[in-house]
């Protein structure tokens, strides 16, 4: 579903250059539910903001279900990620005026879907996540672990392709972590969505299907279990 | 699309409650500072024209031409020789006129009962207590003593230099002056009246004797350097044309309007008015830089949830619009309170004011406003106060929007 091929990005900083990623290849399949690991620094941020469209690479290929993305202008970017792709941050990133029930409705909002099927569905996953009576409260009221679970709810509402999870258990501590990695290998057999999550946490690493271990920006090991 | 974003917008401005109050309060602040500015500054200029009219120009003036080609020197030997014929004339048209005599000369006081010795160099100005009324209104402002009786020495000081000279009702006053034919002339006078005029000029320099005696003292009888002409100013053409007419055999003789006689005054007016639009343009920074600023700082503040709405896919367009209404409605919101502001300020300076005659005694800064400044009802500048406020909190929202999206998403996420 995902072939990458060759992917090169380089960060210049004045006289300085990073190379984030070297030369990254590699394919994944329907369903799959990948683990990006890696010591800091070594190019994970890049590769899933790159594969989620929210950066461009230096040079090599991407096809998303079978589209070249680099070839897709900055409507179509939006169209696709609107559409497309799910992001669940390690910041969470919810819309502090907006309720749990108001932020998974948002990409919703953003498709043209009826206002009917907007609330149902997003009761639904809601539900499904673990947040029933929540729905209608703030960011700021919530705990950091129902606030993930929020966002995995709007990742998931618009029933995506592909959830990019850049750390996503990073900001919490091990216990909630562990039922935030639970609820989307959940999601994941549930609903056979593609998860790809990035972590340098070796219990989370555990849960992954498969695991791609970066370094320097070149991949050196990846396995399937 | 439209809806669910003037929803959102409503939302954010709903939720954020503090945020929105703040912001839309530091915009009232400019826009009731700038009316209320406005009102004061307005009514100044309206005061000092009012004034002008009242206590120095009337509508308008006669005088020889020979006066008039030299006036900065007060040429009082230029004057207006059968003054009363034309008066009488005048009069017979059916306009109201009060001859007056302005001269130079010096105040001379004596220690006992003044507490030091002291001269002061002045212009005297010589009234008909009955004909000036019809033109000026002096006789109403008097504030202590009484008015002029024709034919006695007597003199009517401005509060402000009787009170510089330590003057008051019942003290002599000595007057040096010089005849029409050039001979010194000393007139030993006694105050009987102080005027406290609204027009600062009178009350800073007035020096009021009785045109008769002063007639009299500088060997002038029957002369006038001035006659003052009061008609109403809705009809100018038709007055003027009057007075023209009653001068057409008279060759020596010039009519000006008010506005050429102010023309110094107007002068400092021009300048003034610059100055006015000045402050005004100050003001109106000031109120746009603090607008500017909470707007500005309104968005950075939400570039991370202006990258996450972008990542989720939101269209520029969409987010542009987001935000703009949100600004609208913020600048909105503080228009109305900055008009409930300026209406607040106008009201305080319409039935209070601010006193700045302590500041205004001894120096003149243009306007003929005495005591308190007041204000007016600016209705139009609240209006466009209000819209030209409302305008600036979008316009300016702009800006930071742009950069946001301009930035990678990756970067506003960042923050
Ligand atoms: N915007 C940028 N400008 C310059 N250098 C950058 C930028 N973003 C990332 N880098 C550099 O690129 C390299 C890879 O960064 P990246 O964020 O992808 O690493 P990471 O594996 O996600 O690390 P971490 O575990 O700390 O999140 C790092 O050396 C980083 O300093
Ligand atoms: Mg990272």
């Amino acid at each position: 579903m995902i072939t990458i091929d060759a992917l090169v990005k380089t960060y210049r900083e004045g006289e300085s250059e990073v190379h984030a990623l070297r030369g990254v290849s590699l394919e994944i399949k329907p369903g799959e539910f990948t683990a990006i690991a890696g010591p800091s620094g070594s190019g994970k941020t890049t590769l899933l903001n790159i594969i989620g469209l929210l950066d461009d690479a230096d040079s090599g290929k991407i096809l998303i279900d079978g589209r070249d993305i680099q070839t897709f202008s900055g409507k179509e970017r939006a169209r696709f990620r609107r559409e497309k792709l799910g992001f669940v941050f390690q910041t969470f990133n919810l819309i502090p005026v907006l309720t749990a029930y108001e932020n998974v409705a948002l990409a919703l909002n953003l498709l043209q879907i009826s206002a009917k099927e907007i609330e149902s569905r997003t009761i639904a996953i809601l539900h499904e996540v673990g947040l029933k009576g929540a729905e209608n409260r703030l960011p700021s009221k919530l705990s950091g672990g129902q606030q993930q679970r929020v966002a995995i709810a709007r990742a998931l509402v618009k029933r995506p392709l592909l959830v990019l999870a850049d750390e996503p258990t990073a900001n919490l501590d091990s216990v909630t972590g562990e039922e935030i990695m639970k609820l989307m290998l959940e999601l994941n057999k549930k609903h056979g969505t593609t998860f790809i999550f990035s972590t340098h946490d070796p219990m989370v690493m555990l849960y992954a299907t498969r695991l791609i271990k970066l370094h320097d920006g070149l991949i050196v090991s990846d396995e399937r279990r | 699309m439209f809806r669910f974003i003037s929803q959102l917008a409503w939302k954010n401005l709903m939720r954020y409650k503090r945020r929105t109050l703040i912001t839309a309060l530091a915009i009232a602040m400019g826009i009731g500072m700038y009316i209320g500015v406005d009102s004061m500054l307005k009514s100044a200029e309206q005061e000092s024209e009012r004034n002008l009219h009242d206590f120095e120009t009337g509508s308008g003036v006669i005088t020889t031409k020979a006066y008039w080609d030299s006036k900065e020197r007060i040429p009082t030997s230029e004057y207006i020789e059968h003054s009363n014929v034309l008066l009488q004339s005048l009069s017979d048209a059916g306009l109201q006129a009060a001859p007056r005599i302005q001269a130079q000369g010096e105040l001379i006081v004596y220690e006992d009962p003044y507490p030091v010795d002291g001269s002061m160099r002045v212009i005297l100005t010589g009234i008909d207590p009955v004909r000036d009324e019809k033109v000026f209104k002096l006789q109403k402002t008097l504030s202590k003593g009484r008015f002029l009786k024709e034919q006695n020495p007597e003199v009517i000081l401005g509060s402000w230099i009787a009170e510089k000279l330590n003057a008051d009702v019942g003290y002599p006053i000595t007057i040096v002056t010089r005849t029409v034919n050039g001979y010194m002339q000393t007139i030993d006078a006694t105050v009987v009246g102080i005027i406290d005029a609204p027009d600062p000029v009178i009350n800073r320099t007035g020096v009021y004797l009785p045109l008769e005696y002063l007639q009299e003292m500088l060997e002038m009888p029957q002369g006038a350097t001035h006659i003052f002409i009061n008609f109403n100013m809705s009809n100018v053409n038709k007055n003027e044309q009057k007075i023209n007419e009653i001068l057409l055999n008279q060759p020596m003789l010039m009519y000006h309007s008010w506005e050429k006689l102010a023309e110094d005054y107007l002068a400092i007016a021009g300048a003034k008015q610059k100055g006015t639009s000045f402050i005004l343009l100050l003001v109106f920074i000031i109120a746009a830089v603090g607008i500017s600023n909470t707007m500005l700082m309104a968005v950075y503040e939400r570039m991370r949830e202006l990258g996450m709405l972008r990542a989720m896919g939101m269209e520029d367009e969409d987010i542009k619009n987001l935000f703009f209404i949100e600004a609208g409605l913020i600048g909105i919101i503080g228009a109305v309170f900055g008009v409930v502001l300026g209406i607040a300020f106008d009201f305080y300076l319409v039935t209070y004011g601010f006193d700045f005659s302590m500041f205004l005694k001894d120096i003149d800064i243009g306007y003929r406003v005495g005591g308190a400044f007041h204000g007016i009802w600016n209705i139009t500048t609240m209006i466009s106060c209000f819209f030209i406020g409302a305008v600036i909190a979008v316009l300016v929202s702009i800006f930071p929007v742009r950069r946001g999206l301009k930035k990678t998403i990756v970067e506003c996420l960042r923050k």
